[in-house]
């Protein structure tokens, strides 16, 4: 009984093998003219990226899963940067999907490994079942992969001949506020990933023209000029649509009604320096954000958090405003030099740091020399950002308040990026303090506040700076609080234990805003939302 | 018995060292690069390169578990890779909060869960017995995330009697000890009542209530001591899952405690801190087993952890 049907399995089998052996060599016939004959991958084919980019309806995404918190992109980069350009949103309009796909030969669809992360951006995974859903109306299978955020960069930020997906989803936030970062990094063909360096160009996007257009704005000092080039390299890489353009995300701040003048600043940062409780005696401000600050030293501060916290005590040379300009701080004006590769700020008098020391240009030199790991500090351990100044070359103290920075190359948005609240000016004289490899915690800076203290996990509290060169604040205290649950933070909110709350979960907008005493804000982040197209597919 | 706590300390540095190097490989096999998740998305390849450096990722294995035990015998635990501060100051700062949390929640649930429990033994069927059955059961069964927010909208919101969060006063404590400590109340509710009925059916009560022994002699002094073994087992085990687990409470209520920072630091691959957490939490939950040992000869005259027990 038993042998007759082994011998019936194995001679089954045999006849499998060789019926595939047979039909393996014999290639189906091309019988359409239009059907590429030779095998080309879809995303070679700029309509098809069109076509996936008219496919996928932004607008429902945004309403159904952020309950309408955020906009569709109209461009690589968000509207609160230096440089923008208003070119899209490519609108939702699936009819013309299939006829472009019909057009470039892949009317019938075609399958795509689509990897996305996890936990990293708000509700990305839900993202890309959408994305999922709605390619599959147009006849494309994305098969999802999923990763964990520690694994995923590693994954798709690889050099084109490792790289096992067809498509990525990333996000992007220009954190300078100036196109440079949100263009270069991303789209010029010398940002490829390597296998031993990171870059971000992970669409292995290469066109000639938009690679000149994004070198020459680098090294133009007008910004008017400057503008004018970005203009055109976004048009070009809007048409070439390297990715499918998802979305900028948004954030979104609940305030309660008796606190005025809180900054909400597209950074994901909220500042207290002009703000003051209308109805209370006591003028101590509470402000609740979702994650605790990593650090308050220039060296290792990563994250909106850190930044949030220390620009009320430490202040940067340059200030970006919320509206994207550029205003004075410590420095009070800055040109280029004549050949362009080095700049010339000249420093606020007067100034002195929380501990009485005074603020001038040996103290500004003594900063970005620990930042940048040079001068005194060479050998020593750079700032996690420190790739914001990689074109300075030599900090020169003019005199004592003119400083001189001298670059490798022209570079033109160095003044945005001397701007960003990491590069905050802390006393020298309580630096020194410090012993071998202590970081900063307690920062002695010369903003409108003082450190007061720091509860790990719980909150940091800082107090008015009577002596401040600036209008002196209405608060007698600002606390940060860490409170990593969304509806905690509501909760907060809502009892009035906080008159502030930074990122207010989508589905709890609608409860806020029908509370009287309760202001909801919305807000642009610097953050665009996008799936890459790989276009080496190997 | 002395040399018997002495003999089982011993015995735990063994256990300490498989733990160190378990929880040391374990990190390492978390897929996922730790110095650029450190560094930043942002970051520049020098940057990664330098955290790489500092985390000693370059050298092997072998050399990466010498160092760190060579400086753990010194008492030196390594700097968190995220913040750069002394993993024993991270450490030392949230312990206490946690442990803190920890205790008042198990004070909860052996107060309310122990007396539901004989309560509801000594009247079995009653109301209160089906009552408070089926509330350990709701307790066992809530989540701890829905049951903290429920608790926040009840008492915070709309009666404002207590604070929704953070640490300070000891009314910040009564909510996340309430919402950490429910279903350890529960559990050891139903242990309590299964294994008091057992006791009770026993020929020793029996014989003590023949005596003529008042009920309450009864119940207390003959029957509770003997039903206890099971709910110290329990009690025990709970407070070290209480200890680990506290990171959903600790989060709904912003409680600075040591779970949070085992995950952030897990999410980071921030390898020294977890480490140092695993390892802390890991003496703990010996020191608490062998508290537990020491009870049972307290409350069982029968086990002997004396030289007898080797022959």
């Amino acid at each position: 009984m038993k042998k007759w049907l082994i011998g019936l399995l194995v001679l089954s089998l045999l006849a499998g093998f060789v019926v595939a052996g047979c039909e393996e060599p014999v290639e189906e016939p091309v019988d359409d003219p239009d059907e590429p004959v030779e095998e080309v991958h879809p995303f070679e084919d700029k309509r098809v990226r069109q076509a996936l980019n008219y496919a996928v309806d932004k607008e429902a995404i945004i309403e159904t899963i952020f309950q309408g918190v955020g906009s569709p992109s109209s461009a690589p980069i968000v509207p609160a940067i230096f440089g923008y350009t208003e070119v899209g949103p490519y609108e939702y309009n699936p009819e013309k999907a299939m006829e472009l796909l019909e057009e470039a030969g892949f009317g019938d669809g075609f399958e795509i490994e689509l990897y996305h992360p996890t936990g990293r951006y708000p509700q990305d995974d839900t993202v890309a079942e959408a994305v999922q859903a709605m390619l599959a109306e147009v006849g494309v299978t994305a098969n999802l992969t999923t990763y964990d955020w520690g694994t995923y960069l590693e994954t798709v930020l690889v050099p084109p001949e490792m790289a096992e997906h067809d498509a990525y989803m990333l996000g992007w936030g220009t954190v300078t506020l100036d196109a440079d970062y949100g263009t270069y990094a991303l789209f010029h063909s010398t940002q490829w990933p390597t296998a031993e360096v990171w870059y971000n160009n992970a669409s292995y996007y290469a066109n000639e023209e938009v690679d000149e257009l994004l070198a020459e704005a680098r090294v133009t000092p007008d910004r008017d000029v400057r503008e004018g080039l970005y203009e055109e390299a976004i048009e070009l890489i809007w048409e070439d649509a390297p990715w499918l353009f998802l979305h900028n995300e948004g954030q979104v701040n609940a305030v309660r009604s008796n606190v005025e003048g809180l900054i909400h600043h597209p950074l994901e940062n909220i500042l207290a320096w002009d703000a003051k409780i209308v109805d209370e005696d006591e003028q101590d401000l509470i402000i609740a954000i979702g994650a605790e600050a990593e650090s308050l030293d220039p060296l290792k501060m990563t994250s909106a958090p850190a930044a949030t916290v220390a620009e009320h005590m430490v202040e940067t040379l340059v200030y970006l405003a919320a509206d994207g300009s550029l205003e004075p701080a410590l420095a009070t004006s800055w040109e280029p030099d004549e050949d362009g590769a080095s700049w010339i700020l000249e420093l606020r008098e007067g100034v002195t740091f929380h501990d009485g020391e005074p603020f001038n240009a040996d103290a500004v030199k003594y900063n970005l020399d620990r930042f940048l790991a040079k001068g005194d500090f060479e050998g020593q351990d750079e700032a996690a950002y420190a790739f914001l100044l990689e074109e300075v070359q030599e900090v020169e103290v003019v005199d004592e308040y003119t400083i001189k920075l001298h670059l490798e190359r022209e570079f033109a948005p160095i003044i945005s990026h001397l701007s960003h609240s990491f590069i905050g000016m802390h006393s020298p004289a309580a630096l020194e303090e410090l012993e071998e490899d202590e970081v900063v915690e307690a920062p002695v800076g010369t903003g409108a506040f003082k450190y007061v203290s720091w509860d790990r996990g719980e909150e940091i509290v800082m107090e008015r700076n009577e002596d401040y060169w600036g209008d002196v604040t209405e608060l007698d205290t600002v606390t940060f609080k860490f409170v990593p649950e969304g509806g905690s933070r509501v909760v907060m909110v809502e009892t009035g234990e906080a008159h502030a709350i930074m990122a207010v979960p989508p589905t709890e907008i609608e409860r806020l805003e029908g509370e009287e005493d309760i202001d909801v804000v919305f807000e642009d982040s610097v953050r665009v939302i996008y799936i890459g197209f790989n276009l080496q597919p190997q | 018995m002395y040399g018997y706590v002495i003999r089982r300390l011993l015995l735990a540095i063994p256990v300490l060292i498989g733990v160190s190097i378990l929880v040391f490989s374990i990190v390492r096999f978390i897929p996922g690069d730790p110095a650029r998740a450190i560094a930043g998305v942002h970051a520049s390849p020098r940057y990664v390169e330098q955290v790489r450096r500092e985390m000693l990722l370059d050298e092997g294995l072998h050399v990466q578990y010498f160092v760190y035990m060579t400086n753990l015998v010194q008492g030196d635990m390594g700097r968190s890779a995220l913040t750069r501060r002394p993993v024993t100051v991270e450490l030392m700062e949230r312990f206490p909060n946690t442990l803190m949390l920890t205790a008042a929640a198990m004070a909860i649930a052996i107060a309310f869960g122990m007396s539901a429990g004989i309560v509801s033994a000594t009247r079995r069927y009653s109301l209160f017995d089906n009552f408070s059955m089926l509330a350990a059961l709701i307790g066992v069964a809530a989540p701890v995330f829905w049951l903290g927010i429920m608790f926040q909208l009840l008492f915070s919101v709309n009666l404002g009697w207590l604070p929704s969060g953070g640490i300070g006063t000891w009314r910040h404590l009564v909510l996340p000890a309430l919402t950490l400590g429910l279903a350890t109340t529960a559990l050891i509710a139903r242990i309590t009542r299964s294994s008091m009925l057992d006791v009770l059916g026993q020929d020793y009560i029996t014989t003590a209530r023949s005596k003529g022994l008042v009920e309450r002699i009864v119940i207390y002094k003959h029957a509770l001591k003997n039903a206890l073994i099971p709910v110290v087992t329990v009690m025990g085990l709970q407070f070290g899952t209480l200890l680990g687990g506290a990171v959903l409470t600790e989060t709904v209520f912003s409680w600075p405690g040591i779970g949070r920072l085992m995950v952030d630091s897990i999410l980071n691959r921030d390898y020294p801190v977890v480490q140092g957490a695993v390892l802390l939490l890991a003496v703990f939950f010996v020191l608490i087993n062998l508290v537990v040992d020491v009870i049972y000869a307290y409350l069982d005259p029968r086990i002997t952890y004396g030289s007898k027990e080797v022959d």
